[in-house]
């Protein structure tokens, strides 16, 4: 097993969504600060298993300052709660009026459950990269997910060729002084960027893809597009119902349940045709059933502790409500459990190195 | 991070400051309007707020005249969930918790232009001037209408005469004079007969607790003084104003807001620290640790092997 191969995909999506469930229902910094803080140690503990893992660190630098200037936003626009830190004159645009440090917690809070969510995403990324989410891709979607692995792989190959291209012209006396200037640059990018479509899909022909998808009878196309639209249609109906006609609740769950039993069908026989072979399977290992297992404890807790007493987890501190935050203990310890996988993790050996010519 | 990046923040919250200090603090006043509600059961609820400035917004009439305001600052601008908890309790309950589905109750914003005018503009952005008189009806209606406020004038909310008290001294928040009347709207065609009895009321500096900052308070211990002359029509006290929200000794936890119904008055719980939140503060601080020794052990590895490779 080499170095960037982390635990089971699936026992990543498990903690996906054992640590986006908080920072989505939540915005009380208490929760928020736990979850962002053991999703951070995730991330340390991935550290840089490949080139692409370092482009994250931008990333998660560039949802820090978004944060960090989101809190005077808030502080200032929104003039409303009782404990007022000063006065702006009211005849002034917008920010006029009292600010307020509930609108302060606010705001913060806010950005808090944005950055939780972006590291998460990050940390998730760096430790299923492009290639295992790819292979997870539905067989009924297959097309579009070989699709976005190209254009995904692709844009960092532009970014240098655009570099090595601007480099070279620069070296040829070329200066950009007006707009006719930028086509010496883009043309040879956008002939890179051709030829190398036009080579990977030569390879990838070569490869036999597109051949083991088994064609469809002109019968099975039209049930699979029947399928479609009758679950679709019944999908709209049930949302529709729910939302006006509240007294008919037990209808419109039905025509929900009909359009998703009818859309999985569909897309079920459209997988059915798309044969994949495995080159390397990926095993159930005990890291991967430890991880999986302490997700999903964690997303039971905390669901329970949505379904049960969701108003203990809500933080609103404009008044009549508090600004101060409540703690239960329990949802702290399935907050700790987010941070199971850092504990598991081998770190990367390569750690000191960085091979530039990995894909 | 490039110290650039810091220094927007920095600066706009320095530039925020400096205003700030030079702006001395609105209090009591010479300017009046009038606040007029009606309540789902057909009671009516007037307020006259004395404020300072030359304009204040729909909403800080709304606070400022003593009333449990509850809003929504999700989205854009705030929307009124409920008045003295009459409504819906945000944020247990959805802001429009009685306008799913075709039927559409909630707090509908009215100004007084000759008679009641829907308005254009939601609360925290119609400026209200002296002499304004706004209305705010819990009732059916849709994004253009709703149910509207009795007819009333300006004169009868807020009487022209010395009666009001006299505006204490900075730094106290400002002073409203409440007037509680009802109606029992026998037709809809003909204004109700409607009488009432100013209260003068005092506010004094409330008590405060964990903070430095004044607050606005709502009026204490109001002393009765009967000035207008009762007439025939009976008179039913349907509303006093609520007490001072700093009186309601309920712990932060019980929140226990009510379910769907819009009669439902929920407990606001206290604004101020209580000894109660101390062992969850001391768990969250305990978990808190036990991550933070998560992270040094990893990073300690991490480092550990850096170095034997």
């Amino acid at each position: 097993m080499d170095t960037t191969d982390t635990f089971h995909p699936f026992a990543w999506l498990a903690w996906l969504a054992a640590a986006a469930l908080p920072a989505l229902s939540t915005r009380n910094p208490l929760y928020l600060s736990l979850t962002l803080l053991a999703v951070a140690v995730v991330y340390a503990a991935l550290g840089r298993r490949s080139p692409l893992a370092q482009s994250w660190g931008a990333f998660v630098r560039f949802s820090i300052m978004l944060w960090l200037l989101s809190i005077p936003f808030t502080a200032l626009t929104s003039h409303y709660g009782t404990i007022v830190l000063f006065r702006l004159p009211a005849t002034w645009p917008i920010i006029g009026g009292p600010i307020t440090l509930e609108a302060m917690l606010y705001g913060l809070t806010g950005g808090l459950a944005l950055v939780t969510l972006l590291l998460i995403f990050a940390a998730f990324n760096v430790a299923v990269d492009q290639a295992r989410l790819l292979r997870m891709t539905p067989g009924f979607i297959h097309g579009a997910g070989v699709v976005t692995g190209i254009a995904v792989a692709f844009v960092p190959q532009m970014v240098t060729s655009w570099q090595a291209i601007r480099e070279a012209q620069q070296v040829r006396g070329h200066k950009v002084r007006g707009v006719r200037d930028v086509l010496p640059l883009v043309m040879p990018l956008l002939v890179t960027a051709l030829e190398r479509a036009m080579q990977l899909a030569e390879s990838m022909e070569a490869r036999g893809f597109g051949g083991q998808v088994v064609p469809a009878s002109s019968r099975q196309r039209t049930l699979n597009q029947l399928a479609l639209l009758f679950g679709l249609g019944a999908l709209g109906a049930g949302f529709a119902g729910i939302g006006f006609w509240p007294e008919k609740r037990l209808l419109a769950g039905a025509l929900l349940a009909a359009g998703l039993a009818l859309l999985g069908w569909s897309f079920w026989d459209q997988g059915r045709r798309v044969h994949r072979s495995r080159y390397h399977r990926w095993v159930w290992a005990r890291p991967d059933r430890i991880i999986a297992a302490a997700s999903l404890l964690s997303l039971t807790i905390w669901m329970g502790g949505l379904l049960v007493r969701g108003e203990g987890i809500f933080y609103y501190p404009f008044p009549p409500y508090t600004p101060w935050p409540t703690f239960q203990p329990l949802l702290g310890m399935a907050l700790v459990l987010v941070a199971v996988p850092a504990l598991l993790l081998q770190p990367a050996k390569d750690e000191g190195r960085m091979t530039n010519d990995e894909t | 991070m490039t110290r650039r990046t810091l220094l927007l923040p920095l600066l706009l919250t320095a530039l925020c400051l400096l205003a700030g200090a030079s702006v001395a603090r609105a209090q009591g006043g010479d300017h009046r309007a009038g606040l007029v509600i009606r309540y789902a059961d057909g009671s009516v609820q007037t307020q006259c707020v004395l404020f300072s400035e030359s304009s204040i917004t729909g909403t800080e009439l709304l606070t400022r005249s003593g009333l449990q305001v509850t809003m929504d600052y999700s989205g854009m601008g705030g929307a009124v969930c409920s008045i003295a908890g009459k409504g819906c309790a945000f944020p247990t309950q959805d802001c429009f918790c009685r306008c799913q589905g075709l039927a559409c109750e909630y707090w509908a914003y009215y100004h007084w232009a000759g008679g009641w005018q829907y308005s254009q503009v939601g609360a925290g952005g119609y400026k209200v001037t002296d002499g304004a008189l706004e209305g705010w009806s819990w009732g059916a209606g849709n994004f253009s209408s709703g149910v509207e406020p009795p007819l009333l004038t300006f004169a009868e909310v807020c009487p022209a005469l010395a009666t009001a008290t006299p505006a204490a001294t900075a730094p106290t928040p400002p002073i409203a004079t409440p007037t509680s009347i009802t109606a029992a709207p026998q037709d809809d065609a003909a204004p109700p007969k409607v009488t009432f009895e100013t209260q003068a009321t005092v506010s004094d500096n409330a008590s405060v607790q964990a903070s430095t900052q004044p607050r606005s308070t709502a009026p204490h211990a109001p002393t009765n003084r009967a000035l207008a002359t009762p007439t025939p029509t009976p008179i039913l006290i349907a509303y006093a104003p609520p007490a001072d929200a700093s009186g309601m000794r309920s712990d932060a936890r019980t929140q226990s807001l009510g379910g769907d119904s819009t009669a439902s008055a929920f407990e606001a719980p206290s604004r101020d620290f209580s000894l109660a939140l101390l062992p969850g503060y001391a768990a969250y601080l305990l978990t808190l640790a036990s991550l933070v020794g998560a992270g040094v052990w990893v990073v300690r590895r991490k480092s550990g092997a850096l170095r034997k490779s």
